[in-house]
């Protein structure tokens, strides 16, 4: 996040992310997709997060999108299906179809992880709180992204607590299985438990106070946003007037 | 003025058909610093809770007679006003971070930001708050990585950020080893000097004593007692009344009127190292063996290595060299839960293990999960039990932990409760910066004022009595007293 | 006690969200560890909304897919089917349907079913009829025997559906009977759970 990207307000980010968002929604084809994805590296690339950007996508969207292909080219019984093997054809639509379909997804997609990958949470909350989200929202989105890493953790240790205790977790299916409900039920319990006190400690931090909320983190927009919301405004203007015509 | 006042208070909780305090009446003064205790049970987090408000807003359930804060009805003050005149600090420091700051220096601020102080404001109150709680090394760090008293001490300055009149901490040091206990004490003579009212909830009579002026003792949801510290906590109608004494009271109060067998070594760490995947040694060559039937305490500074050496006995952690053997046998190629049939293990954090309300029923719960008769489980090993327990718990733990022992098993126990070691441990193990220092009889180990220094420990309360009067190798007030009468 | 969305969001059942997503995202880490066939990854959401509501269920169940959706947007696609079963869990919840065995088993049948569907809707229209997990072999299955694409893929949804809906039921239901009766009472919807009589 120390990048110039990085430092960008995110609304501005989000215009960005929303314009190109839009781009590949509503052009046909799917040339401009995939070349997205390639801005979206060189974007990557410029704000030093290329290898978590391309860790990302892979690991998430890559499988889904050879399931579509499989699926619309080999499987779906289309009209001009030329059978291959068994129930498996070759459908030309069906090639047309999951590039269209596909490069969308990776269009989008690579835009939002990287979006979230040069946009700093706690940037998004104070952006979020400056234009007027109630606090009750911003905090839970703070807590539950802070929440997350700290079960899993906790589950960790629980699972040794169990395992010390002669809980099985290796062997046939069945212990497996026996070994779940111990496993997560005293992480639930306790959790469930904590939260009561945690809501009395967050009364004690005068949580429901009715004043105005200040923040003692700021960020503020800079010349090189305006520069960049005005773009993508104009941007935005000339795709539709090009559309229209 | 009085500036906490209750008047003929009783309270129920919903779903509960008996009344949890009864008839409550005292009267706080500005400045005063007051220890609350008594037994578990007795109703002490109620009255906190009345004082705080927290009752009846959020606990519902009915409440009678009349709660005054600075002369005002609780009811009267808005919602998140009372959070700037009562503060709260909680027994667990896990549940008190807010959970959506990620740097120490942001947790410190949230409580102003929701009560709208300007950004100026906050920088120089967290900047002091940094200075008064000694935070500098931990302002980068996010809240939840801290250790248990990182978090309290971090937890109780977030609190005094709003600056309250009044300052109500339960249990603050139960969680805590010896040196942040000592911190957490040292803030609560600060605020006493800054003239905050304090009502301290605590176990440790000893520190009691010492802080607070005032002492108010419940029992069985009524006042047993109430008035100066020099007082009552030098009455031995306390003690009926299911309250603890000071070491030192004890020994007057006695003053005024008047056992290990050798076998087949069943446990046995040899050379024993452990370092973690990213390089960070936690234990270096350590060797110890125990003998059936004997209770050995290891004691040390947190850090030292105690937690995981015990890991390593019971196989949740594997020696990066050396080994561990059971009977002879080493533990290298055994599954954690194979292990676990001949040594058990209670953890430090009853969270991290979900527990059954007693730990003697916990430590029956393994072993009934493991259809297993007592006897055939061949040690115990207690981490840090007499954490957050009252007298009668300490003493029955105590006397389990002695039980299990005569009846052939070994017994391990992690604490920092040096009274519990004085009193059932015959052996104590000391460890200080990953390596065994010393393995000796606790009167051996307690008058070696080098060793406990270097280990960061304290003596037990009656030996630095004893050195006091002149006496030292004492352990017990039986034995001062022959000394000194 | 009052319901409704304005009365559903007390502090206590804010903070009961954070937990039920990230219970979701253990019950799933855990059940990959230990190599089970069944993806327990919906106790959360469930839980959460059998005793905080519908509205606290829906809001869980999109955030938690929101949460995921930064490392892999196609979960932002599929939020419809955690919302639309945080809302019908809650609303069961609330009608008293999990209080006898009847009312569980029609429950599980029917959010087998409005999850499936949903889901269904999701990846046709999204997707290509693609979810990313193994039930699209089970769609496979099914085109390769000639149905179109919308059937295909609602079958194949129902069928893992079944086994997993009633395990990840299973196991929230078992979680929430164990939950004490002192903090069931401060919620809006804990009332059906409480074990004491008398109290209702």
């Amino acid at each position: 996040m120390n990048s110039a990207i990085g430092k960008l307000y995110p609304s501005t980010k989000f215009a960005v992310l929303l314009l190109l968002v839009i781009l590949s929604v509503f052009t046909p084809g799917y040339m401009l997709q995939y070349l997205m994805f390639l801005v979206v590296l060189l974007f990557s690339l410029c704000a030093g997060t290329a290898r978590q950007f391309l860790g990302t996508f892979f690991k998430s969207i890559f499988i889904i999108i050879i399931f579509i292909f499989a699926i619309q080219v080999f499987i779906i019984s289309n009209e001009d299906a030329q059978p291959i093997w068994a129930f498996i054809h070759f459908s030309q639509t069906g090639l047309n179809d999951s590039l269209s379909m596909t490069s969308k997804i990776v269009a989008i997609s690579s835009l939002v992880i990287c979006f979230f990958q040069v946009t700093d949470i706690k940037d998004i909350t104070f952006a979020l709180e400056k234009s007027g989200t109630p606090r009750k929202v911003t905090f839970l989105i703070s807590s539950t992204i802070q929440l997350i890493p700290q079960m899993s953790a906790l589950s960790k240790t629980i699972t040794d607590a169990q395992k010390s205790r002669g809980i099985e977790t290796e062997g046939s299916l069945l212990i497996r299985a026996k070994a779940f409900v111990p496993m997560l039920g005293p992480l639930v319990l306790s959790s469930i438990q904590q939260t009561e006190e945690r809501m009395l400690a967050l009364e004690s931090r005068a949580f429901s106070s009715k004043a105005k909320k200040t923040s003692i983190y700021e960020i503020r927009k800079k010349p090189a946003d305006y520069v960049l919301d005005i773009l993508c405004v104009a941007g935005l203007i000339a795709y539709i007037a090009w559309r229209v015509m | 003025m009085a500036v906490i006042s209750l008047k003929h208070v009783s309270y129920q909780y919903p779903l509960e058909d008996h009344k949890v305090i009864r008839d409550i009446s005292f009267e706080i003064e500005k400045g005063q610093v007051w220890g609350l205790i008594g037994a578990n049970e007795s109703g002490k987090t109620s009255v906190c809770n009345i004082i705080r408000g927290f009752i009846p807003e959020i606990y519902r359930g009915t409440l009678e007679g009349d709660v005054l804060i600075k002369g005002k009805k609780i009811e009267e003050y808005g919602p998140g006003e009372r959070a700037s005149i009562v503060g709260y600090s909680f027994q667990n420091p896990f549940t008190q971070i807010s959970g959506v700051k990620e740097t120490v220096y942001e947790e410190l601020a949230y409580g102003m930001e929701n009560t709208g102080v300007p950004r100026e404001k906050m920088k120089e109150k967290v900047e002091e708050l940094i200075r008064i709680f000694h935070l500098e090394k931990l302002r980068d760090k996010n809240p939840y990585e801290l250790s248990g008293g990182q978090k309290q001490r971090v937890a109780l300055a977030s609190m005094l950020a709003l600056d309250p009149e009044i300052v109500i901490l339960d249990e603050p040091t139960s969680q805590l080893d010896p040196k942040s206990t000592e911190d957490i004490f040292e803030i609560v003579k600060l605020l006493k000097e800054q003239g905050k009212t304090i009502i301290l909830v605590e176990h440790k009579v000893d520190l009691v004593a010492e802080y607070c002026d005032h002492i108010l003792l419940l029992a069985d949801g009524q006042v047993a007692m109430q008035g100066k510290t020099e007082e009552i906590l030098t009455d031995p109608q306390v003690l009926v009344c299911g309250g603890q004494l000071p070491q030192v009271v004890l020994y007057f109060l006695e003053r005024e009127k008047r056992t290990g067998k050798k076998n087949k070594i069943p446990l046995t760490v040899q050379n024993v190292s452990f370092a973690y995947p990213n390089g960070y040694t936690a234990v270096e060559d350590v060797s110890m063996a125990f003998e059936k039937g004997e209770a050995v305490a290891i004691i040390g500074q947190n850090g030292a290595g105690k937690t995981t050496t015990v890991k390593l006995m019971n196989g949740l952690l594997r020696p990066t060299k050396g080994e561990v053997l059971i009977e002879g046998q080493s533990t290298a190629d055994k599954t954690t839960a194979t292990i676990a049939r001949k040594v058990g293990y209670v953890f430090q954090n009853p969270d991290d293990q979900i527990f059954q309300e007693s730990i003697y029923k916990e430590i029956s719960y393994g072993l009934v999960k493991q259809k297993m008769a007592p006897e055939e489980v061949k040690r115990r090993t207690l981490d840090e039990p007499t954490a957050g327990q009252d007298r009668k718990s300490t003493e029955l733990l105590g006397a389990i932990g002695a039980g299990l022992a005569k009846k052939g098993k070994i017994v391990i126990t992690i604490t920092h409760d040096m009274e519990f070691v004085v009193k059932y441990f015959k052996r104590v193990i000391v460890m200080a910066e990953k390596k065994k220092r010393r393995d000796a009889s606790p009167r051996e180990i307690f008058w070696d004022e080098e060793l406990l220094r270097f280990s960061s420990l304290k003596q037990p309360y009656l030996c630095q009595l004893a050195n006091l009067l002149g006496h030292r190798d004492i352990l017990t007030i039986g034995e001062l007293l022959e000394v000194t009468v | 006690m009052k319901r409704g969305i304005k009365y559903d969001f007390s502090l206590l059942a804010l903070l009961l969200i954070p937990v039920g997503v990230s219970l979701s995202v253990v019950g799933y880490q855990l059940s990959t560890i230990l190599k089970l066939p069944v993806f327990v990854d919906q106790i959360g959401i469930m839980l959460v909304s059998m005793i905080a509501g519908p509205w606290v269920g829906l809001v869980a169940g999109m955030l938690g897919n929101v949460v995921n959706g930064m490392l892999n947007p196609v979960s932002f696609g599929f939020a419809f089917v955690s919302m639309a079963l945080g809302l019908v869990c809650g609303f069961m919840s609330r009608w008293r349907w999990f209080t006898n065995i009847f009312g569980i088993v029609i429950g599980c049948a029917i959010i087998n079913v409005v999850t499936a569907m949903v889901s269904g809707v999701v990846s046709t229209f999204m997707f290509g009829g693609v979810t990313g997990s193994g039930t699209d072999l089970v769609t496979a299955a099914f085109l390769a025997t000639g149905q179109a694409l919308w059937t295909s893929v609602l079958s194949a949804n129902l069928l893992t559906g079944t086994f997993n809906t009633i395990i990840n039921f299973a196991v929230s239901y078992i979680i929430v009977k164990r939950i004490p009766d002192r903090f069931l009472v401060k919620l809006n919807y804990g009332m059906p759970y409480i074990k004491k009589k008398g109290v209702r």
